[in-house]
């Protein structure tokens, strides 16, 4: 059988992003729990839609890498996006409640206004929980999750009833779970920076038009794609090609000791990511505050209205 | 008895008469304030608002039963896993086939076994919507002893033989040596322990009924998926079928059951809910939040003016006469005239009038028999009221009986002091003390002495009690059942059912958040966990092994 302490150290390595960012961050607020269950979800249907167009390749015959890999890259792209979409729509139903509330509040009576007041803590922690950084992460943990799930649980699983450890050809050296586990770690990362990414992207599709961006669009090292609508596709093609990249790096593994390329190239690509990620929207990450599809401009204004000495906001 | 519904306390908020359901909470409460004004937003589509209230409850309310369900399907699986080997399987298979099947089917797969399963389920289906019926009956006539009698009875055979035969079968697996004498022992006491924490649950950690309560879904999921596996996919589907029909037709036995309950002196039933506690900032829509003057009321009836109570710790009040001082914990409204503005009428017993020194306006025609008759020590009904009071009543005595002291009177309350609400707990009829802001301070209630007892509530137990959400034992049963069966075939399969039925949940919290009335919990959840199991081993398990197998990844 194998080994035990193998099977835990290759599930600890595999699941720990997940794990631990689910754990520490998402577990404590009910509505990213809720956002990391619907992105599993979503993977969960791109999985599927992806597997049955590579069943219907195989039906006639067309069994090879590319439809294996591309089909599961571009099905997961689109129900990425579309989950974005889907939380754009939520996002403004939230945001419809809160300036109902606020309305409410501002014209209400004073007996109103006690009540109005807790509910609108009530809306100030709502509306703080669900911002663009924060449903980014839980996404991608959900996300990216359940793909290590899914694929690096199934060969887990599988493999803690046999007996003896697997190596397999691409990988003499080091077990095949151990090799998949990494595989499944650098996967799990990058799913956070792409779901983080596309967040961006999308957001700034649904703000700027063609040709428009925002109007203090100052393009320099953590705003390389820039608050425009081009940096916003920018944002998600640079998801699209680094994964397509990433699954064409794994196919290595099908040449000996392939693992030796497959590996360090993953892990590249990971840093890669992530340092496109950081050098790219690390400093206009979060939507402009000016912009009509800001929660946050909301929380300004009443702040301004109402509170005696109003905080300072980027207008400001 | 399997009763799968949201109960979204949809008791208290049926009976208010304030509480307009598909408005929102804030249109409401302006009507309320303002006799009727209209709604001042302008901005609420019909059907279309929420309340940040109601969202705050919603996902509060997914966040509090996805833990529970989430572990109860995770140790379902394990157990029917690992608790588990050939000889076990096949051995209880035989046996669930001899004990449930009408038709027996060979497993062999084609349109025949598929047929003769659907057969079998409706039988099975059948004889649990009969005994649904024969429940919802008893309830109704309020045979209580006999239906609490009977639930104990079944949940102590499930606890201890169902839950001794999962035992015995994980000594048998696990080759553990354990003597008989110690084996019953354990088993004795894990029933009884289980059967007082579902049943009786004073003095017992809420804690150890919800672990009793998961128990008790997996050692029946446990028992369900020994079921052959056309059967299981076949009941499943009937089941949510059935609960589909049971709860949302006119003439579905959890309707009556759930109209029933919904009753203001409707008894409660324990055993068969799972109730999970919200976070104090997600209150139901309608509860309120501290403001004054309340305008709803948790527990329907009318609206009462609220009235300063002091705190008691005292258990016990005593009815006492009217020297003045009392252990009244209301402010004193001898000091009101009564002009202006009134609070409102409500009917007490005397005893209860008396420990608030409450002035009794009018004996209530059910009332007047008893209080005519002759206090023990005085000469006959007294021209002097018990009470101060803004009138005289005659017909209230000086020294009343205990049978006067029961009996009902109307009284004033005080127009911003707390209010008093008649409330059913346990089949008994109590009277819940809430102060200003509607919070509530304690339970009276009055002995066959006339003595008036108070049971003091702390305030997070009255936030436990009136800010949880509930959900079906037998829901968490069969979504267990169903995720088991599918773990039995392979590990994908498993993870797609759980993410799925989570996911049905959270569609139907949805829908009840829009429709707010009771819903069947299994439909959803279940047609997709059908759904996604057949699509997973067919599609995606192919491909999942096709690019482990170098590996790459995708």
């Amino acid at each position: 059988m194998t080994s035990f302490p193998l099977l835990l150290g290759c599930a600890l390595v595999a699941f720990g992003p997940f794990m631990s960012l689910f754990f520490l961050v998402v577990y404590q607020k009910s509505q990213l729990v809720i956002i990391v269950t619907t992105s599993a979800f979503f993977f969960l249907v791109s999985a599927l839609a992806g597997s049955f167009v590579w069943w219907l390749f195989a039906a006639v015959g067309l069994d090879d890498l590319v439809s294996l890999l591309l089909p599961g890259v571009l099905s997961q792209f689109i129900f990425r996006c579309c989950f974005v979409a889907l939380y754009h729509k939520v996002e403004k139903v939230v945001r419809l409640c809160i300036e109902q509330e606020d309305a409410r509040g501002q014209s209400g009576t004073n007996q109103d206004l006690e009540e109005y007041d807790e509910n609108w803590t009530a809306a100030a922690k709502l509306r703080l929980q669900i911002n663009d950084a924060s449903c980014g992460v839980a996404a991608g943990v959900g996300f990216g999750g359940m793909h290590a799930i899914m694929l690096y649980g199934t060969l887990l699983a599988s493999e803690s009833g046999n007996v003896g450890v697997l190596y397999q050809e691409s990988c003499p050296d080091i077990p095949s779970l151990a090799q998949s586990a990494v595989y499944a770690l650098c996967f799990s990362i990058m799913d956070i920076f792409w779901m983080l990414l596309t967040f961006f992207g999308m957001r700034r599709r649904l703000l700027y038009h063609r040709g428009r961006e925002f109007e203090d669009n100052i393009r320099g090292f953590g705003s390389y794609f820039g608050n425009s609508r081009s940096g916003g596709n920018l944002a998600l093609m640079f998801v699209l090609l680094s994964h397509l990249g990433s699954s064409i790096v794994t196919v290595a593994s099908f040449f000996e000791k392939g693992c030796y390329v497959t590996i360090p190239s993953l892990v590249g690509i990971t840093l890669f990511t992530a340092y496109t990620f950081w050098a790219g929207t690390a400093r206009i990450y979060m939507p402009p505050e000016n912009s009509d599809q800001s929660i946050s401009r909301t929380a300004s204004r009443v702040e301004a209205d109402q509170a005696p000495v109003p905080r300072r906001t980027r207008m400001d | 008895m399997t009763r799968s519904r949201y109960s979204d306390h949809d008791r208290e908020e049926e009976e208010d008469p304030g509480y307009a359901r598909s408005e929102g909470i804030f249109r409401n409460t302006h009507q309320e304030a303002d006799g009727g004004s209209a709604d001042d937003s302008g901005v609420q589509e019909e059907g279309k608002a929420l309340s940040v209230s109601e969202l705050l409850y919603s996902s509060s309310s997914y966040y509090a039963i996805a833990k529970p369900v989430s572990m109860t399907m995770m140790l379902s699986a394990l157990s029917v896993v690992y608790i588990n080997n050939e000889e076990t399987i096949e051995n209880g298979e035989a046996a669930m086939a001899n004990a449930y099947q009408v038709f027996s089917t060979d497993g062999s797969g084609g349109l025949d076994t598929l047929l003769l399963s659907f057969a079998n389920s409706i039988v099975m289906v059948s004889v649990i919507c009969m005994m649904t019926f024969v429940i919802v009956l008893l309830y109704k006539f309020k045979c209580m002893k006999c239906l609490i009698g009977y639930m104990i009875f079944c949940s102590a055979t499930l606890l201890g033989v169902l839950g001794g035969n999962l035992f015995q079968t994980a000594l048998y697996v696990y080759h553990i040596p354990m003597d008989i004498i110690s084996y019953y022992f354990f088993i004795y006491n894990f029933c009884v322990v289980g059967v007082a924490s579902v049943f009786w649950g004073q003095g017992i950690p809420k804690y150890i009924t919800q672990a009793y309560l998961i128990a008790t879904a997996v050692i029946l999921a446990w028992h369900l998926s020994y079921f052959d596996s056309w059967t299981t996919w076949s009941l499943l589907t009937m089941l949510a079928l059935y609960d589909l029909c049971a709860v949302l037709t006119p003439c579905g036995p959890l309707r009556f059951l759930v109209d029933l309950m919904s009753k203001d002196d409707a008894p409660e039933m324990p055993g068969l809910l799972y109730e999970a506690e919200l976070p104090p900032e997600a209150r139901r829509p309608g509860m309120p939040r501290g403001a004054k003057g309340s305008k709803n009321t948790n527990y329907g009836g009318k609206q009462y003016g609220s009235r300063n109570s002091r705190g008691s710790d005292d258990d016990e009040i005593m009815a006492s006469r009217d020297d003045g001082s009392g252990n009244s914990g209301v402010m004193d409204n001898r000091s009101e005239d009564g002009s202006g503005e009134e609070g409102p009428l409500i009917d007490i017993p005397l005893a209860i009038a008396s420990v608030y020194n409450l002035p009794v306006l009018v004996i209530p025609h059910h009332s007047l028999a008893t209080m005519s008759q002759g206090s023990g020590g005085s000469d006959g009904p007294s021209n002097s009221p018990l009470l101060a009071s803004n009138g005289a009543n005659p017909m209230v005595p000086e020294n009343p009986t205990p049978a006067q002291l029961r009996a009902e009177v109307t009284v004033r309350l005080p127009k911003d002091g707390g209010r008093i609400n008649r409330v059913a707990k346990r089949g008994k009829k109590v009277y819940l003390e809430t102060d200003r802001q509607g919070k509530p301070k304690r339970i009276l209630w009055v002995d066959r002495t006339g003595k008036v007892f108070a049971e003091m509530r702390g305030d997070d137990e009255d936030m436990d009690e009136q800010n949880s959400i509930r959900l079906g034992l037998g829901d968490f049963i069969f979504y267990s059942v169903l995720v088991a069966k599918a773990a039995q075939y392979s590990f994908a399969t498993f993870a797609a059912c759980i993410l799925v039925i989570l996911a049905g949940l959270g569609g139907t919290l949805v829908l009840l958040s829009v429709y707010h009335h009771a819903l069947p919990a299994l439909p959803i959840s279940i047609f997709l966990g059908v759904v996604f199991y057949v699509f997973t081993r067919v599609f995606m398990e192919p491909w999942i092994a096709q690019v482990l197998q170098k590996p790459y990844y995708v």
